[in-house]
């Protein structure tokens, strides 16, 4: 394999599996932030407990988080020298700044509330976890800030070679940011809401600590709700962002080769980039022309349409965008049932529904992967949209064994990484919270 | 502000962030590569407890250093990195089992002695690693006209970087156990930091020789000088007013700034020294980024360090006293 593939799958798989830290973490801190508050204001302990307890958990993600986060950064300097030496001025500024503001600030008062309870007033607690909470999010923004910055890029000029920083608003909050920013969001919230449902169906079917899974579900139950139903209109107006400024990679999204008045909206089939068509398709005629234009009749702009060197690959971005949509709605199923037998109070007595929960755990993990590689993939073959190929963005003189090294180091590490947090992961679950 | 400065005061802050990140995570290296030789009395458990409340937040200095680093030197990030490949990802590595096993053996108490002793595997090499890095970038990396690094095995085997990393090793030791002076004022501790102070002093003694001899006179500077002046003050300083059990610790804090003050202005106005060729050398201002994000960078991060000592300084204040091992992981 050349050296250019084995980096871009050494990134993957340095971000895929970094990525299933941090949504984790701005999940758990939402959850950490309500209980808190709650128990500020009623001073009932089972909310402290149900706090500290999910701190604990917050504790080992997070550092495991930060560890593989680390690669990160070093990783555009060591496997995309050139990208970085061209946009340092934008990519580099914005991985600084969520160093300085948000990462620092995360750190700092994350050691308050992980080892910290005994050591402040309440209210300075309480506020420490509201700083995590904010800081993890300010974090999460400048991040999928500087990836929106790769998928629709603003701000900029090219002088001397190079990327020059014209706005730096325009830079930061360009064309797709906000939209992305709120989807990858309430992902992360589906996916901690997931995690701490799947805590609390564990000791609901056990029988134990019935005080922490009843509040559990009160409140996370209706938040998984109101989180997956809105996720899909989320992604609807992100994909009308991708529809106006990516087109080429909606219509691979939509497996749609040829253009076509009045698209249909696939819901299943296999793509055949060879034939250009979707086999096996199932879905809904005039479906796609109706949810972009709102006219069933409407022109979509095919595949084909657009210059072979700019065509994204169909397979790998229609097959994990549909994925992550039947994931979601799988997840709002789950919501939506759990609601109803949470408020006609037949959840306890529902053991094949708290049996799904703990199954479900790896579905908005995989929904936020798959969505992340369709956005990723869907952007190739370039590094920043219309301005850098990912094969003029690696590091010339790098060579493949070396890589080939690494990535095996890191596949191994990260391995043996899995294993042990899920190990300790089951340990503190099984401590469970304080009883009081 | 002109552009030239912007450069210096980029240059100046990374220092800065190297600087602390030095001072502050060079303790919990330092306890991290002794931890397994402490077996009795729980010792390395109590050793353990005065670094958990703030590991996780000294490392943000060195991102925060490599973050700057690449916003306002992309040029030289990029080929620094890309060309020292290996052992970066080395060091990344040793990073991410560090902070494994550290998390872990918080959780795993049955066999906290394999977890203490990879902490301190890791913590040697990631020590030993940087300041061989450190030692490459002074004495000067084979770079090109083109600004390519071919570096060969022969580069990695010259004498200067290893001693400097030994020198990185018995330092970080050394001020840990400053550190734990600080802490723990009690006769082990003190045998301790007097012995580390003796190796440090031998091989700091030798580094600077090398160093000396690897002074060109392009880089001969009064800095270099007055650094070095600083570190050999403080060091002795340290032993002089040791019946103090806190301050060793600013002496060595001293020092550490003496050894930075002295790294900067070898290398100032350069940031990539050509072993090759004196005009191949890449310097603040050719690898710099492109004024208008410099100026932004520069002036946001200026205002936001005081932001950050304020609450670093709040949280070190949180946990200024000593935790029983009973309320840290209850």
């Amino acid at each position: 394999m050349d050296a250019l593939t084995l980096s871009r799958i050494q990134f993957g798989v340095s971000v895929g599996f970094h990525y299933l830290l941090p949504t984790t973490t701005l999940g758990l801190t939402l959850f950490i932030v309500i209980f808190e508050t709650l128990f500020i204001r009623t001073k009932k302990e089972h909310f402290k407990a149900a706090s500290s307890f999910l701190v604990k958990i917050l504790g080992l993600i997070f550092t495991i988080g930060v560890a593989t986060g680390l690669l990160l950064p070093f990783a555009f300097g060591a496997n995309w020298a050139r990208f970085s030496a061209f946009a340092g001025a934008i990519f580099g500024t914005a991985l600084s700044i969520e160093a300085t503001t948000a990462f620092a600030f995360e750190s700092a008062f994350l050691a308050i509330v992980i080892f910290g309870r005994n050591r402040v007033s309440p209210f300075i607690y309480w506020l420490s976890t509201i700083c995590i909470f904010l800081g993890s999010h300010l974090s999460g923004l400048l991040i999928v800030s500087a990836n929106s910055w790769l998928q629709t890029p603003g701000g900029f000029a090219i002088e001397n070679g190079r990327i020059v920083m014209t706005s730096f608003f325009k830079a930061f909050i360009n064309d797709s940011t906000i939209i992305r920013y709120i989807h990858v969001v309430t992902g992360a919230w589906l996916t901690g809401t997931f995690f701490v449902l799947a805590i609390a169906a564990y000791f609901s079917l056990k029988k134990i600590h019935t005080v922490f899974t009843a509040a559990v579900f009160k409140i996370a139950l209706p938040i998984a709700l109101v989180a997956a139903a809105l996720q899909p209109l989320i992604g609807h107006a992100h994909i009308m962002n991708v529809l106006e400024h990516n087109p080429e990679k909606e219509a691979a999204y939509e497996g749609i080769f040829y253009s076509v008045d009045g698209a249909p909206l696939y819901s299943f089939g296999i793509p055949d980039e060879k034939n250009n068509l979707i086999r096996f398709g199932i879905g809904i005629p005039y479906g796609l022309s109706l949810l972009e234009s709102g006219n069933p009749k409407s022109h979509v702009k095919g595949l084909l349409e657009y210059p072979k060197e700019n065509r994204p690959p169909v397979n790998v971005i229609f097959t994990t965008f549909h994925l992550m949509v039947m994931f979601g709605m799988i997840m709002l199923c789950i919501a939506a049932l759990g609601v109803f037998l949470l408020w006609k109070k037949k959840l306890a007595h529902s053991p094949w529904y708290l049996a799904i929960l703990p199954c479900a755990v790896p579905i908005p993990y995989a929904a936020n992967e798959l969505g992340w590689i369709g956005a990723e993939m869907g952007r190739q073959p370039w590094m920043i949209y219309n301005v850098m190929r990912t094969t003029q963005a690696s590091s010339i003189h790098l060579p493949a064994w070396q890589i080939a090294l690494t990535l095996g180091g890191i596949c191994t590490v990260y391995a043996f990484l899995f294993i042990i947090t899920l190990f300790f992961l089951r340990r503190i679950i099984r401590l469970g919270p304080k009883e009081v | 502000m002109p552009p030239a400065s912007l450069q210096t005061v980029a240059f100046v802050l990374i220092g800065f962030f190297f600087f602390m990140y030095a001072v502050l995570d060079g303790f919990d290296l330092g306890i991290g590569i002794l931890l397994p030789f402490y077996k009795k009395e729980n010792k390395a458990e109590r050793l353990l407890s005065i670094i958990t409340p703030f590991w996780d937040g000294n490392e943000v200095w060195l991102v925060m250093g490599v973050g700057l680093f690449f916003a306002s030197f992309p040029l030289a990030y990029s080929i620094l990195v890309s060309s020292l490949y290996l052992p970066f990802m080395v060091v990344i590595a040793a990073f991410i089992v560090r902070a494994a096993s550290i998390e872990f053996s918080y959780h795993d108490k049955k066999n906290i002695r394999m977890w203490f002793a990879l902490i301190s595997i890791v913590s040697a090499a990631i020590t030993f690693l940087g300041l061989f890095t450190l030692g490459l970038i002074l004495q000067g990396l084979p770079i090109t006209r083109e600004g390519d690094i071919f570096i060969s095995i022969r580069d990695f085997c010259r004498p200067f970087p290893l001693i400097f990393g030994a020198f990185g090793i018995s330092y970080v030791v050394w001020h840990s156990t400053t550190y734990m002076l600080t802490k723990f004022d009690e006769p082990w501790v003190r045998k301790a930091e007097k012995r580390f102070w003796t190796i440090m002093l031998a091989i700091s003694a030798i580094t600077m020789i090398f160093w000396a001899l690897t002074l060109t006179n392009s880089s001969r500077h009064i800095g270099t000088t007055l650094g070095a002046a600083l570190f050999i003050v403080s060091i002795v300083g340290a032993r002089l007013f040791s019946a103090n059990p806190k301050l060793p610790h600013l002496c060595s804090v001293l020092s550490i700034s003496g050894f930075f003050i002295a790294f900067a202005a070898t290398l100032f106005p350069n940031i990539l020294v050509s072993s090759l060729r004196a005009e191949w050398t890449i310097t603040l201002f050719k690898a710099s980024a492109p004024e208008s994000s410099l100026r932004l960078i520069v002036i946001l991060i200026a205002c936001m360090v005081p932001i950050i000592l304020g609450y670093t300084y709040f949280i070190y204040r949180t946990f200024r006293t000593v935790d029983s091992s009973k309320e840290m992981h209850s």
